[in-house]
C-alpha cells in the first residue's frame, strides 16, 4: 500500500491534535510554578493537587455537579424511556412532529435553552436554585436518553414481547419482566451518555446557577477569572482521567461512540 | 394492535415528557422568541432587531460567528477526511479503540479541554517559546484571545462530530467498490472523488451539519480563548445578560442565535433526504 | 362447528389496502393444518390475526365455541412458535419454560414439574440451566415448542418453526414435531414456505397467493391433484399446454390440443368436485411435472412427438429439453433409464399424471402467446 504511509500521517496528526493538548495539561499540572508555563521550569511538584482538594469551591460544587448529574440523568430516563418505546413500538400520526419536539433540546443552543429557563422560567415561577438548576439540565439530557435507549430498542426482537404477551403477560409485566432486561445495555449507555453530559455542562448551568449553588465547571470558570495558577491543569487532570475511565470502560462494555 | 388501545397507551407513555418539556423547555423558548419582538411599551416591532443589526458591532460579531464555523466546518472536513478514510478500513477491534479516543474531547469537561490551549497558546506557553528559542521573535506573539485561538480550540472539540458519521458512512462502502472502480480504469485519485466521496456524502453533511451548528454556539471555547476582546454570539448573550444585565437586548441575540440555528438545520435537511 | 373458525376475515395494515379479505378456514380438533405459499402472500398474517397481534377490521376468529376476535392476545392461551424461537435471552431454559406458568400464577413444585415435563417431551432434560445462548439452533428451537406446550394452549401456532435450521436437521425435526402434535392432540396451525415440509407434516395444506386461498386439501391432493395454475406451478409442474375438453367419462377426461389428442385420469372423486368440474368444450390447461412423464423413441398412445434440444446430466437425474408443437418441455428421466440423444423422440404421459384444470381467458391468451396451442 503505497498511499498509505500519507493516511497514517494524517491519522496520527489527528490524534495529536485531539490528544496532544492533554497531554500538555498533564505535565503542566506537576509543575511547581507559581504561573502557568510550560514545560514547567522549578521542578515538579504535587502542591497544585493538593490545592484542589483544599479549594472548598470545588470540593462544594463538585458535589452539587454529581447531585445534579445524578438526578437529571434518572429523571431524563424515567421520562425517555417510555417515549422511546412509544416512537420504536408504534406508528401514529404526529409521530414525525413529536420526535421533532422530543429531539429538539439538542437542536437549541443550550446557551438559549439556558437564557431562556432564567428569564421565562426561573425568575417567574421563584422555583430555587438547584431545583432549576435540575430541570434545565434534565431537559437537555432528556433527548440523548430517547435516542440511545430507542436505537437499543429497535435492535430487539419484537418477537420477544410477543412471545411474552402471548405466554400471558400484560403489557406492563412483558416490558419489565422481557423488554427491560434486554436493553439494559442501552439503558446503561443512555445513563452514562447523559451523566458525562450533565456533568461537564456549561451553558445552561451558567444561567440556572446561583449564589450557594454553583457546579463544578462553571467555578473552575470564575477561579479562572482570580488566579492563574496551574491549579485547574490539577483539576483538569482528574477530570480527564475519570473520563477517560468512564469512556473506555464504556466503550468496551457497550460501544458509546455508536451512540454519540 | 387494538387501536383505541393503542392511543391510550401511546397517550399515557408520551404525556410527562410532553407535559414536561413544553413547560421548561418549549414555553420558556416560546417567550424569548415573543419577547424579542416586544417594544419597551408593549406591542410588536422589528425594533430590537433593527437596533441589533444595524449595530456595528453586533454585526461584525453575527458575521465572525458565522465566517468561524464555516472556516471550522472546511477546516474539520479537511483534516478528518483522509484519516476516517483509514479507520473505516480497519479492523473492527483496532477501529473500535482508536474511535473511542476520538470521542475523548467531546466528552471531557470543557473547561479542563480549553485550559489546554491557554497554556499552549498563553504569553509563555508551548508556541511562543518555541519561537523565541528559534529566535523567530523577540517579544512574544499574541495568539490567545484571537479568532485563530477559536478555530483552534473549536477544531479540537467539534472534529469528532465530523470523524464519527465520516467513518460510519465510510464503513459502508464496500472494499470491491472500490477495486471495481479501480479496475474500469479509474486512477487512484478518480475512484477517489468519483467513488467514495459520492457514497459517503451522507455522512459529510450529516457531519458538516453537526459542526457548523456547534461551532456557532459553543461558548466555553470562545469565552477562554476569546474572551472579551473577540466576542461571538454565544459571548455576547453572556455578556448582555449576566454582565449588562440588560434583558431586552439578550434577548434579541437569544432569538438571532436561536433562529439561525434553525435555519442552518432546516436548510441542510433540505439537502438530506434521509437521516444517516 | 370447527374448532377453529375463521369467519370472512378481513385484515388491512393501512385503511383501504387489505392484506386478507373474505378469509375462511375451518381447523378441526387435533388437526395439523399448514398455511403453505411463497414469501409475501400473506400466510402469516390469519397467524398473527389468531394470535392477537392484529386487530381484523372484519369477519370473526372463533376458538373452541369462544369469540377470539377482540380478545386481547395476553387471554388467548395460544401457544406461539416463532421463526426467530424469541426465547428469552436473559434466562435460562427452565424460566423460558415456566414464564407462560409464572403470568398465570402458577410456581413452585407445580411449576418445575410441568417444566421438566415439557422438557422431557422435546427431549432436553437436563438443560435447564442454560443459557439460550448455550444452545444449539436445535435445540433452541425445542425450547420454543417446550415454552409453547407447557401452558397447554388451546391452539398452537408456529411460523416458519424450522426455517433457521440446516437441512439435515430441518427433516428430523419434522418428524419430531408431528410426533408430538399427534401425542399430544394438539390442534395446530403451521405456517411454512417448504413445501416438502408442509407435505410431511399436515393433515391438511392450505396453498395461499396473495391473501387468497388457491387450494385447500390433503397432501397428496395438493400434490398430485392441484387445482389452480398456481399451486400447479408453485408445486413443481413446471410444464403445461392449452388444451380444449373434450369428452368426460367418470374420471376421464379426453382433451384436445391442435393437432393430437391426450387422455387424463382425474384422481379425486369427480361428484365431490362441484362448481369446479370441467364440462366438454371448456379450454384448459393441462399440467404436467418433469419427471411424471417418459421419453420414447417411437409414438405411443397418449404421446406427443418432439425433438429433444438439450441433454443436461444431473446425477441421479437426466434433463432434456424437449421441443413439441405445443411448447418447450422439461422431463427429468431416471439415469437408470436409457439415455435418449439429441434429436428425434415422443414425450409420453400417464393419464394420471396430466392435470387438467380450468383456466381464465388471461391464461389461455399466455399460452396462446407462448406457442402452446
Amino acid at each position: 500500500m503505497r498511499q498509505s504511509r500519507g493516511l497514517y500521517a494524517t491519522l496520527i496528526l489527528l490524534y495529536a491534535f485531539l490528544l496532544g493538548p492533554f497531554l500538555v495539561i498533564f505535565i503542566a499540572a506537576f509543575g511547581a510554578d507559581a504561573t502557568l508555563a510550560f514545560p514547567p521550569r522549578g521542578g515538579f511538584s504535587l502542591h497544585w493537587f493538593a490545592n484542589v482538594f483544599q479549594t472548598s469551591q470545588f470540593i462544594e460544587s463538585f458535589w452539587i455537579s454529581l447531585g445534579v448529574a445524578l438526578l437529571a440523568t434518572f429523571i431524563a430516563l424515567l421520562l425517555g424511556i417510555p417515549v422511546a418505546y412509544a416512537l420504536v413500538n408504534f406508528r401514529f400520526p404526529g409521530q414525525g412532529v413529536l420526535e421533532t419536539i422530543f429531539s429538539s433540546p439538542i437542536l437549541v443552543p443550550g446557551l438559549v435553552v439556558g437564557f431562556a429557563m432564567l428569564r421565562f422560567f426561573v425568575l417567574f415561577s421563584g422555583v430555587n436554585v438547584f431545583t432549576g438548576l435540575l430541570i434545565g439540565h434534565t431537559a437537555v439530557l432528556f433527548p440523548y436518553s430517547v435516542r440511545v435507549v430507542s436505537a437499543s430498542l429497535r435492535n430487539l426482537d419484537p418477537a420477544l414481547e410477543q412471545a411474552a404477551i402471548s405466554l400471558g403477560a400484560n403489557r406492563l409485566r412483558s416490558f419489565m419482566l422481557v423488554v427491560l432486561p434486554n436493553v439494559r445495555a442501552g439503558v446503561a449507555a443512555a445513563f452514562i451518555l447523559a451523566f458525562i453530559t450533565s456533568f461537564n455542562n456549561v451553558p445552561i448551568s451558567l444561567f440556572l446557577t446561583g449564589p450557594g449553588v454553583t457546579t463544578l465547571p462553571i467555578s473552575m470558570l470564575v477561579y479562572m477569572e482570580y488566579y492563574y495558577d496551574p491549579t485547574i491543569a490539577a483539576l483538569s487532570t482528574l477530570l480527564i482521567l475519570f473520563t477517560i475511565v468512564l469512556v473506555q470502560g464504556a466503550e468496551r462494555l457497550l460501544g458509546l461512540s455508536q451512540f454519540v | 394492535m387494538r387501536q383505541l388501545n393503542q392511543n391510550r397507551i401511546i397517550t399515557i407513555l408520551v404525556t410527562p415528557a410532553l407535559l414536561f418539556l413544553s413547560l421548561f423547555f418549549l414555553l420558556p423558548l416560546a417567550a424569548v422568541l415573543g419577547g424579542s419582538f416586544r417594544g419597551e411599551t408593549g406591542g410588536v416591532t422589528l425594533a430590537g432587531y433593527l437596533d441589533f443589526f444595524q449595530d456595528r458591532t453586533s454585526l461584525i460579531i453575527y458575521w465572525r460567528t458565522l465566517r468561524l464555523g464555516v472556516l471550522v466546518t472546511v477546516l474539520a472536513t479537511i483534516m478528518a477526511y483522509p484519516p476516517s478514510y483509514l479507520l473505516s478500513r480497519m479492523p473492527a477491534r483496532r477501529r473500535a479503540l482508536l474511535m473511542s479516543l476520538v470521542i475523548l474531547p467531546l466528552m471531557t469537561n470543557p473547561v479542563a479541554r480549553t485550559y489546554a490551549w491557554l497554556i499552549i497558546l498563553g504569553r509563555f506557553g508551548v508556541i511562543n517559546r518555541t519561537l523565541i528559542a528559534l529566535g523567530l521573535t523577540e517579544e512574544p506573539v499574541r495568539l490567545l484571545f484571537t479568532e485563530t485561538a477559536i478555530v483552534i480550540g473549536l477544531l479540537q472539540l467539534f472534529l469528532p462530530l465530523m470523524v464519527l458519521p465520516l467513518v460510519g458512512a465510510l464503513e459502508n462502502i464496500p472494499d470491491d467498490v472500490i477495486e471495481a472502480a479501480r479496475s474500469l480504469g479509474a486512477g487512484e485519485l478518480t475512484a477517489f472523488f468519483r467513488v467514495i466521496v459520492p457514497l459517503s456524502a451522507d455522512g459529510l453533511v450529516m457531519g458538516g451539519t453537526l459542526v457548523f451548528t456547534g461551532a456557532i454556539t459553543a461558548f466555553v471555547t470562545p469565552a477562554i480563548l476569546g474572551g472579551s476582546r473577540v466576542l461571538v454570539m454565544s459571548t455576547l448573550l453572556r455578556q448582555r445578560a449576566l454582565v449588562a444585565i440588560d434583558w431586552p437586548s439578550a434577548t434579541v441575540v437569544a432569538a438571532i442565535m436561536l433562529l439561525t440555528t434553525l435555519a442552518v438545520n432546516l436548510l441542510l435537511r433540505l439537502f438530506r433526504p434521509k437521516m444517516v | 362447528m370447527a374448532y377453529l373458525d375463521l369467519i370472512d376475515l378481513r385484515v388491512e395494515y393501512e385503511k383501504g389496502q387489505p392484506i386478507l379479505d373474505g378469509f375462511n378456514l375451518a381447523v378441526e380438533e387435533g388437526e395439523l393444518v399448514s398455511l403453505l405459499g411463497p414469501s409475501g402472500c400473506g400466510k402469516t398474517t390469519p397467524l398473527r390475526a389468531i394470535a392477537g397481534f392484529i386487530e381484523p377490521s372484519g369477519g370473526q376468529i372463533q376458538v373452541a365455541g369462544k369469540d377470539y376476535t377482540r380478545l386481547p392476545p395476553n387471554k388467548r392461551d395460544i401457544g406461539l412458535v416463532f421463526q426467530s424461537y424469541a426465547l428469552f435471552p436473559h434466562l435460562t431454559v427452565n424460566q423460558n419454560v415456566a414464564f407462560g406458568l409464572r403470568m398465570r400464577g402458577i410456581r413452585g413444585a407445580e411449576s418445575d414439574r410441568r417444566v421438566q415435563e415439557a422438557l422431557e417431551l422435546v427431549d432436553l432434560s437436563g438443560y435447564g440451566d442454560r443459557r439460550p445462548g448455550q444452545l444449539s439452533g436445535g435445540q433452541r428451537q425445542r425450547v420454543a415448542v417446550a415454552r409453547a406446550i407447557v401452558i397447554n394452549p388451546k391452539l398452537l401456532l408456529m411460523d416458519e418453526p424450522l426455517s433457521n435450521l440446516d437441512a439435515k436437521l430441518r427433516e428430523g425435526m419434522r418428524v419430531e414435531l408431528r410426533r408430538l402434535q399427534q401425542r399430544l392432540g394438539a390442534t395446530m396451525l403451521y405456517v411454512t414456505h417448504d413445501q416438502a415440509e408442509a407435505l410431511s407434516l399436515s393433515d391438511r395444506i392450505v396453498v395461499m397467493n396473495q391473501g387468497q386461498i388457491e387450494q385447500i386439501g390433503t397432501p397428496e391432493d395438493i400434490f398430485y391433484q392441484p387445482s389452480t395454475p398456481f399451486v400447479a406451478d408453485f408445486l413443481g409442474f413446471d410444464n403445461h399446454f392449452v388444451v380444449m375438453v373434450q369428452s368426460i367419462d367418470g374420471r376421464r377426461i379426453h382433451v384436445q390440443a391442435g393437432a393430437y389428442a391426450f387422455e387424463a385420469e382425474e384422481r379425486r372423486d369427480p361428484a365431490k368436485l362441484g362448481e369446479t368440474r370441467l364440462r366438454p368444450g371448456d379450454a384448459a390447461l393441462a399440467y404436467f411435472r418433469p419427471e411424471a412423464a417418459t421419453l420414447a423413441p417411437e409414438p405411443a398412445p397418449n404421446s406427443l412427438p418432439g425433438s429433444v434440444l438439450l441433454r443436461t446430466f444431473r446425477g441421479s437425474t437426466i434433463q432434456y429439453v424437449v421441443a413439441t408443437d405445443l411448447g418447450e418441455f422439461t422431463v427429468l428421466a431416471s439415469d437408470a433409464s436409457d439415455p435418449v440423444d439429441v434429436g428425434p423422440a415422443h414425450v409420453v404421459f400417464e393419464p394420471r399424471s396430466l392435470v387438467i384444470m380450468g383456466s381464465d381467458k388471461e391464461q389461455i391468451a399466455e399460452g396462446i402467446k407462448n406457442g402452446r396451442t
